[in-house]
This record gives structure tokens, sequence and C-alpha cells, in this order.
């Protein structure tokens, strides 16, 4: 697939619709948001169009070229390389006066203006232009500027063949543009013209609510537990279907297997080891993550989080931290891996680190099913299935985010006056217009690009650990199995922190994918190395209880998995993202000792109770 | 009269003048449009302390308190 006879770069300011027209152009799904840098690295796509290929690079989006940020930088470098054989910018239709800086600053480099690279001006979201009363004189456009410009929605099928056919009608060709000079300010005052005056008027008035002094949080309060609600209520029916259909396939499987003469001991590895822990990932994952992704990224593409971070922006500043750091936070609700990839967005070096070590504060994806297990069985047992009991558990999921919050903020504070001295740097917050999201490609993207994704990664990791966790239980050595050795010697620690030696060692094995640390956890307290069935929760409480649990248990196991070592894929981008071991250690340790150190004050505390 | 765009009121506009900010600073307000002679108004302000927001170039961009009072502005447009 490596032949295409073009290459060609898009360039634009951030949150212009690049990534959507990326995707549409190729047919990949890149991930796109409605925030300012969601593209962070340069993504590479290849569509054909009358048997002639073009290979397609999406760059990060700038307001300028100038080398202050590393996006502007990747765009700038790229841009210079001649690599590309043409260059399509593409600017906001209801912004097209900062487009045409970008463009004027692209004309004058060296290696387009020299070599005469042919460059196309891609006004997109003209129909967002359009419902806010925004005209724009395309022939004036084009008679100024004298090269090819297209109107552009990139939800419209024509609109992206018209442009495929103008991309790859560059072919081969040499512009010139010495003679080419206009104001960006004039050309887009005598271009643009606004039929509406208060257009805005809209916008305005509910960006005066969401950032307001007290609708603000509330309504970001109610948002999150609204989220939560649905991702519990809906999760909880699902959830039981699938693990009653696993558990059905169990028993057919083993008698398959017997069947088949395959020896007793590999099927009870295989089957009771293996199988139960994927059972049990997919089946308790899967609902959940299927309901969360798609709310999340309707939110996302909404627009609403870039208000989030204008609101947060006191605590954070307090914290001498970046505003952006709640935009990572909130990428890091999904995934924390993502979250620290996202970091790229800060521009601020040592605002960067903070939010890379404090990422992994708030829990991720993964972590979501051990928290809303632990909340449905310890506390809520009774009244778990009724509408009430949601909401409540809905609640105290939503406490335990925000308490990651908090922790996000005070880690902040306490590494910005100690290991990352310095003052809060300057930055600028774009916020972007609302925009109606499309719930159909929001479903489908979310479910395959994410769900799914992280899905897999689970599975991957469940499937090999079931088998560690099969081994250790049956494999026996002195009188008592591998598994009651390891438990034993980490008991002391975990009592300390009022949990036990089987708890912690479940955390310590579900270092890959913390999504496995119940499963673990439970075919550990079953001695005989299979998982229980989870269709009952009085079985599972009592379960627990014979193994010496009460709420302060409960509580202490979701204090330690809000707060404990990031998992290993976050270790290792963390790794990549910062270059260094010793900062890798450090977000290894920060969240570890915060872990250890609430959980032991917590058990003191409530021994007095 | 020249004044620092911390004391535009929600709703108004004005005249940037100057930019007293740092060099890394004023070039990004540059490219957001924060010049001379370009009109922003005040389009959003937050809790107190917090960051307030402005309309330049047809776009919101928030900014912290401590920027907003390096930007100098001019309120008689005529």
């Amino acid at each position: 697939m490596d032949h295409y006879q073009l290459v060609a770069a898009l360039a634009g300011n951030p949150n212009v619709g690049k990534s959507t027209l990326f995707n549409g152009l190729t047919g990949l799904r890149q991930k796109t948001g409605n925030w300012a840098g969601v593209t962070v690295a340069t993504a590479c796509g290849t569509f054909t169009h009358h048997d002639k290929t073009c290979l397609l690079v999406d760059l990060p989006g700038t307001y300028s070229l100038d080398t202050h940020s590393k996006e502007e930088e990747v765009a700038r470098q790229y841009l210079s390389s001649g690599e590309a054989d043409a260059v399509v910018v593409v600017s906001d239709a209801t912004c097209l006066e900062r487009g045409l800086h970008l463009l004027k600053q692209i004309l004058s480099l060296e290696s387009i203006r020299d070599r005469g690279i042919p460059v196309v001006l891609c006004v997109n979201l003209c129909d967002e232009a359009r419902r806010k009363g925004i005209e724009i004189d395309f022939e004036l456009l084009r008679d100024v500027l004298q090269f090819p410009v297209i109107p552009c929605c990139a939800r419209c099928r024509e609109d992206l063949l018209r442009l495929k056919e103008t991309i790859l009608e560059c072919e081969g060709g040499r512009e010139n543009y010495d003679c080419l000079d206009f104001s960006p300010k004039e050309l887009a005052g005598e271009t643009v013209r606004y039929t509406k005056t208060n257009y805005r008027r809209r916008e305005e008035i509910i960006d005066r609510v969401v950032t307001g002094r007290f609708s603000g949080g509330v309504i970001m309060f109610l948002l999150l537990l609204g989220v939560f609600w649905l991702t519990m209520t809906g999760a909880n029916y699902p959830s039981a279907v699938l693990w009653n259909m696993f558990f059905a396939l169990e028993e057919r499987l083993a008698a398959g297997l017997t069947a088949l003469q395959v020896p007793q001991a590999l099927i009870q590895a295989l089957v009771y080891g293996v199988y139960r822990v994927l059972a049990w990932v997919v089946s308790v994952m899967l609902p959940p993550m299927a309901i969360f992704f798609p709310l999340f990224t309707l939110l996302e593409d909404l627009g609403y989080l870039p208000r989030v971070a204008f609101h947060m922006d006191r605590s954070f500043k307090r914290c001498c931290a970046c505003g952006k750091q709640c935009l990572t936070m909130a990428m890091g609700l999904g995934c924390n891996a993502a979250g620290v990839i996202g970091c790229r967005i800060i521009d601020s070096p040592r605002e960067r680190l903070i939010a890379i070590l404090t990422n992994s504060l708030v829990p991720c994806n993964g972590r979501f099913p051990t928290l809303i297990t632990l909340i449905t069985l310890m506390f809520l047992t009774g009244t778990s299935r009724g509408v009430s009991g949601t909401f409540l558990s809905a609640l105290l999921l939503t406490a335990a985010i925000l308490a990651g919050v908090a922790a996000t903020l005070g880690c902040s504070w306490v590494l910005s006056h100690t290991l990352l001295k310095g003052v809060p740097s300057a930055f600028t917050l774009e916020l972007p217009p609302y925009r109606r999201p499309e719930v159909g490609k929001v479903l489908v993207r979310s479910v395959f690009d994410r769900t799914l994704f992280v899905l897999g990664r689970a599975a991957a990791v469940a499937a090999p650990a079931g088998l560690v966790i099969w081994l250790l239980a049956n494999v026996t050595v002195g009188g008592g199995s591998l598994l009651f050795h390891l438990t034993g010697f980490l008991d002391p620690l975990g009592r300390l922190m009022g949990l036990d030696g089987v708890i912690l060692m479940a955390f310590i094995l579900g270092f890959p994918a913390n999504e496995i640390v119940v499963p673990i956890m439970l075919m550990a307290y079953l001695q005989t190395g299979c998982l229980v069935e989870m269709t009952d929760p009085a079985a599972l409480v009592e379960l627990l209880t014979a193994n010496g649990w009460t709420w302060r248990t409960a509580l202490s196991m979701m204090i330690f998995c809000l707060f404990h070592w990031p998992c290993s894929t976050t270790c290792l981008t963390i790794r990549k993202e910062t270059g260094s071991l010793k900062w890798t250690a450090v977000s290894f340790l920060l969240p570890t000792l915060l872990g250890l150190g609430l959980c032991i004050a917590v058990h003191l505390l409530t021994m007095f109770v | 009269m020249v004044l620092p765009l911390s004391q535009i009121d929600l709703g108004e506009k004005a005249k940037v003048v100057w930019i007293a900010s740092e060099a890394h600073m004023a070039k990004r307000l540059a490219d957001l449009g924060f010049v001379p002679d370009e009109e922003i108004s005040c389009v959003l302000k937050g809790r107190k302390g917090g960051m307030r927001a402005y309309l330049v170039r047809n776009a919101v961009i928030g900014l912290r308190e401590e920027n907003i009072g390096e930007i100098f502005v001019q309120t008689d447009l005529c």
C-alpha cells in the first residue's frame, strides 16, 4: 500500500475540523473532539480517487508556525521538510481571519514559496457559518488568492469529493506566489458579511450559566452524576445476561473438552482459570464501557469540557498548575495512558510534568467496574436492585471521582511546592462554539475505537493472568499452595491498611490491567482456584464476610483502588512521554504512597468507631 | 483613554493598544488576535479570580486574570 502519487498535508488552526475532514477523506478513525489540541502527533492515511492515490498527513492544529509549542514545531518542521507535494490549509468559516493569518505564514515559508508547492484553501464548517448568518464571498477570495478555495462541510459527501479532486489536481503542479500579497484582516473584512448581529447571544447565555459562580459547579456535578447513573442502571441487566451466557457456555466447554479426552488438569486450568477470568472481565466491563464511552464522547463533542477547564482554572491556578490539566484529567477518566499522552497540550514543561504525574489519581474506566462492584456489594446489598439503589451507587461513584479530583489538586499543589517548584505560567484557552454531536457516529466510534480497544487489551491480559492465578492456587509447595504462601507474606501489610494479603496480591497481579483485580481476589478467596459466580450478590457477600470483610474493608479497598500504582501501559506511556526513569518512578510512587497512607490512616481512625 | 483589559466589563467592546506580557505570551496572544488596533469584547466573566473570556477575531479565548492585566485597551472607539 506504499504506492501513492501525491503527498498532501492538512494544516490549519486548532479545532477547525481537520481531523473530521481527515477521517472523511481517508475513512480512518482518527480521534476527534471539540477542543483545541486533540491531534498531538501527525496521523497519516490514504485515499484513492479515479485510480490515483494520495497520502494525507494530518498535522496538529496551530495558530501560527512559530516554534513556541510542540505542535507548532511539528507542523513547521513537516511543512519545511518539503515532503508534501501539496498543502491543504483548513480554515473555520466562522473565524476566517485567523485561518488567513496562518495561510499567509504558510505561503511565506521558504520551502513552500520557493518550490511553488500548490496550496488549497478549504473553508470548513460552512454549515455552521450559515446557521450563524455568516456569508463568505468565495469568488472574491479566489480572485485575490489565485488558487483553489473550497467551501466545505466535513459531513457532506459532495464537498469531500470535490476536495479530493482538487487535491489530486495539484499533482506535479508548481505555483508562483511572488505576486500574491494580501492582508488577512482586510481580506476577511471584505469577504465576510455578518447577517445576524446577535448570533452569539444564545451561546453566551449558556456559557454564563455553565461557568457561573454556583451554577457551574452544580451543573458539573449533576452531569457527572447523570452519566454514572445512566451507566450503572443501564449496565446491570446486560451484565447479568452476559454472565449467564458465558456460564452456560462454560459447562459445555468443559464437557466438550472432556469428551475430547483432554487431561483433567488442563481442562481445569483452561476453563476454570483462563475462561472464567475472561468471562468475568467481558461481562462486567463491556456493558458499563459501552454506555459510559458514548455518553462521555457526546459531552466531548458538544464542547463542554473546555468550559469545565475554564470554570476549574481558579483551583488549578492556586495549585500552580495549568487549567488545561482539567482536560487531561477528563481524558484520564477514559484511560490514564490516553490522558498522559494528552498532556502534550500543556506548553509549560513543569506544568506538563505535574499533569502527567497526577493523571492516574483519577480512576480510569478499567477501575470503574471494581469501584462499582465494591459499592454495590458492601454498601447497598439490600437495595441494589431498585432505582434508588443505583442512584445511591452513582452518588458514591461520583464522590469517588471527586475524591480523585481533590487528590489531583492536592498532589499538584504539593508537587509545585516541592519537586517541581515554580509559578503558574501563562496560557490561553479557546472556548469553541457548541457543536451538535453526530449521535450515530459517536456511537460507532466510541464502541469500536474505545470500548473494543480497551476491552481487547483487558482480555489479552486477563487470559494469562487467569492461568497464573490458577497455577498459583493449585501448585502446592510445603503443605500449602503458592497463593497461600504469597498472601500470607503480604497479609501483615494488608491488615495494617484495613485490607488483607489477598486483596493486596490481587492489586499486584492486576498491574497489567486494573480490570482483573476483583476476579483475581475472588479466585484467591475460593482457594479451590475457581472464579465464583457473580449473578447472586448475596452469595458473594457471604463469601466476603466469611473472609473477614466489613464495610471498612470495602472502604479501604475503594481508596486503594483509587490511589495505587498506574497500570503497566500507563507506566510505559509515562516513560515514553517524560523520557526519564526518575519521573516514571515518581509517578509510580506518588499515588501508591498516597493510597498506602490514606488506607492506614482510615484503618487506624475507624478502629475506634 | 487607555486602561488595562481587566477593567472592561462584560459585554463592553475595546480596542487593543499594547501588550505588556512577556515575549512568549505576547507572541501567543498576537497569534490569537490580541494585536494593536484589534477590536475585542468581554463575553464571559467567571468566578472572582478565575478566568475571563474575550471575543477576538470571532473566537472566544479564555485568559487568566494576571494576563488580562497585561493587555492595555482603549474604550472610546471612534
